[in-house]
């Protein structure tokens, strides 16, 4: 069974798993099937971006071959189903670095574009897809295509944050950026309010990394609290790589033990650990990829999974925005303890229906309780949608098709683009067609 | 030549394409330039292969050998022009091999015959060959993929194991031959499920007992720096067959093994 990483979806899948040397036979055969066709990389999304419930799932891990790579500009191109977590094994000791990565380096490159991926540096470098030079697509009615801003423009700038719709995949040619040393020199400063945390931001602008964890719990005048952190990768230094090891989850956790006092307790903790106040060296590891240490942490919900949400409001609406969700999420008691905030700069995405754009995003997540959870987060969305906000599809699973439909306004060229044997659960969910069977 | 990180090395690898070889020669890649000539029947995967260890710091000067390895018609000549272009070879794995359909093989002569010249006749003799080389140079480190299918004659795959068994015999009676010689080693690897294109037709795969081929490559690599003339891969299965082997015959025959 393939689950994505919140693990609240069950869904039967057809899979192949795509082989290096049979893959164009295997796609070829996943198109002639009648069940819809859907790539599926390392599972990191949290909701069904990545699930095509009664459909075909092409699983790409394997195909995972550098295609070129020119160590003296950073240009490398590589096959879609290549992980952040190899690709910087081979680049780190060479002097080169992700342009962006997300908060896991257990995603694929296909993976990253699909949902055009953003990370703790947005404010500066934008979105993964500003660094994709050129891909490369098979399609079912057109065949092979190769996609850049000068060839087929517009498919190129679709296929940016496209969900995978728009074709498989196939490679990503990337720019990566050029480092001296794999570690970075870290701030971490308390912070007291969500005015003190748009006052960091803003002064931090030229720190090339910044984010923000919150306690949810917080209210009143101390609403916002959490711990800021910023960095930059240090001049020079060993080009280290990080370690493969990682303890294991070893089974689902029993869903009470997240509770309001169990979060309370490790926010409590979490922020008079001495790290909360830590300045210094640390390595890009521990720094990007907190939770990579820790394989299967999704566990730690409990068997009925748990839901992420994360949304981008408008900067002009954002404190507001932010405040009135953090309130809400306060009295629900349903804590979130991975909350994270971040002010995004103003560089557009290249992908038309791209989740990042300037303003301030908040991600968080909760155990799936059933009902109260469910309502607590249209209760978000309701928030989102009235300071003209947008929820990022590869953490949702649940967020209605009117919203969906009225925060992408775009979402009907991708439609118009999407290739016709390729579809997915979420996308079926948000533009109201839910059964398979109904696939065009 | 037990420095694994400093001095590139040339490395030979028979069945490049497999995915425990690309596994292999990936990690090889970490730490030095290595010179990789990568052996096999499919030119384009080969030189797909190449471009890969390339681009992960592999040698410029890797080549790519194509040619029916398994053939042993084919070995002298393929291993002359090996020779001839590399000069010296340092390390060699030999990862190809088939499995096969047991029932094809017991039912035809020419398919049991065409799984023992790849298995087992053709790699004698590129061990032959490559030991030939290792004398003369003077050092070398040769590895040989093996099976745990091999450790005892089961009615499910007693044909392949036969094979995987024998090549065993004859790994470890070389590295007896090789053993007053540091600088020269033989190793025998035995794994147990993979994780590859092989396998994919194998029903309810998956579980504990399945490895990657990463992991199957880091053993080979770590079993080559430690001079092991033989090793399970992973190590569970060293106690696995410990049982099996140990099984009398009439337990034995009362298995669907």
């Amino acid at each position: 069974m393939v689950l994505s990483w919140g693990r609240a979806h069950r869904f039967e899948h057809d899979i192949t798993r795509l082989r290096p040397g049979n893959e164009a036979q295997q796609l070829k055969a996943a198109f002639q099937g009648n069940r819809p066709v859907l790539a599926h990389g390392l599972g990191r999304s949290y909701g069904d971006v990545a699930l095509n419930e009664d459909g075909t799932l092409l699983v790409t891990p394997a195909m995972d071959k550098l295609l070129a790579a020119d160590w003296k500009t950073g240009l490398v191109r590589v096959s879609a189903g290549l992980s952040s977590e190899e690709l910087l094994r081979i680049c780190v000791p060479k002097g080169w670095f992700l342009p962006v990565t997300p908060g896991t380096k257990f995603v694929t490159m296909g993976g990253a574009v699909a949902n055009d991926v953003h990370g703790k540096n947005h404010h500066k470098k934008g979105s993964f897809g500003a660094h994709v030079t050129r891909l490369g697509l098979q399609r079912s009615d057109k065949g092979y295509m190769e996609l850049s801003r000068d060839e087929n423009p517009d498919l190129f700038a679709l296929t940016l944050g496209g969900l995978g719709l728009t074709g498989i995949i196939l490679w990503v040619e990337l720019q990566l950026t050029p480092i001296r040393s794999a570690y970075l020199d870290v701030e971490n400063i308390k912070c007291r309010s969500l005015s003190d945390f748009f006052r960091l931001s803003e002064e931090s602008k030229d720190w090339d990394y910044t984010v923000m964890w919150v306690d949810c719990f917080a209210t009143g005048k101390k609403l916002g609290r959490g711990i800021f952190s910023r960095a930059r990768f240090k001049k020079d230094g060993q080009l280290d790589v990080h370690s493969q090891k990682a303890i294991r989850m070893p089974f689902a956790m029993p869903g009470f033990i997240l509770n309001k006092l169990s979060i309370s307790i490790f926010n409590w903790l979490y922020r008079i650990r001495p790290a909360a106040r830590f300045k210094g060296k640390q390595h890009y590891d521990p720094f990007f990829y907190p939770l990579d240490g820790i394989q299967d942490w999704n566990l730690l919900y409990g068997p009925k999974g748990f839901f992420q949400h994360q949304c981008l409001l408008a900067p002009e609406n954002g404190e507001e925005g932010i405040r009135e969700m953090l309130e809400r999420i306060a009295k629900s008691g349903q804590g979130s303890f991975l909350a994270v905030l971040k002010v995004h700069g103003p560089e557009p995405s290249p992908g038309v229906m791209s989740f990042c754009g300037e303003g301030v995003s908040l991600a968080l997540d909760f155990a799936n309780k059933g009902p109260s959870t469910l309502q607590l987060l249209s209760d978000l969305d309701a928030i989102v949608e009235a300071h003209n906000g947008r929820v990022y599809p590869a953490k949702d699973s649940r967020m209605s098709p009117e919203f969906f439909q009225k925060s992408y306004p775009d979402w009907t060229k991708l439609e118009a683009a999407r290739d016709p044997k390729i579809s997915s659960s979420f996308w079926r969910r948000v533009t109201g067609k839910n059964k398979a069977s109904s696939h065009d | 030549m037990t420095d694994k990180t400093s001095v590139p090395k040339t490395i030979l690898i028979l069945g490049a394409t497999s995915a425990v070889a690309v596994a292999f020669a990936r990690q090889a890649c970490k730490g030095s330039a290595p010179q990789l000539i990568l052996a096999g029947r499919n030119e384009a995967r080969l030189n797909e292969i190449r471009t890969d260890l390339v681009a992960r710091g592999a040698s410029e000067t890797s080549s790519v050998i194509v040619g029916d390895l398994g053939d042993p018609a084919n070995v002298a000549g393929l291993y002359a022009k090996i020779i001839d272009d590399a000069g010296v070879i340092d390390d060699v794995l030999l990862a190809y091999g088939i499995l096969g359909d047991q029932s094809e093989q017991q039912a035809d002569m020419a398919t049991l015959r065409s799984l023992i010249d790849v298995n087992l006749t053709s790699a004698a003799m590129w061990c032959e060959a490559v030991a030939a080389t290792f004398e003369t140079q003077g050092h070398g480190r040769l590895a040989v993929i093996g099976s745990v299918a091999g450790d005892r004659g089961r009615q499910s795959n007693y044909l392949y194991g036969s094979t995987k068994g024998a090549l065993e015999r004859l790994c470890e009676g070389m590295a007896h031959r090789f053993a007053g010689n540091k600088d020269i080693t033989v190793t025998i690897v035995k794994p147990g499920f993979i994780d590859t294109p092989m396998t994919d037709h194998i029903e309810g795969k998956g579980g504990p007992l399945w490895a990657t081929p990463e992991k199957v490559a880091s053993v080979i690599h770590r079993a080559m720096n430690k001079r092991r003339v033989r090793v399970y891969a992973p190590w569970i299965w060293r106690w696995i067959l410990l049982i099996v082997r140990a099984l009398p015959v009439p337990v034995m025959h009362k298995t669907k093994m």
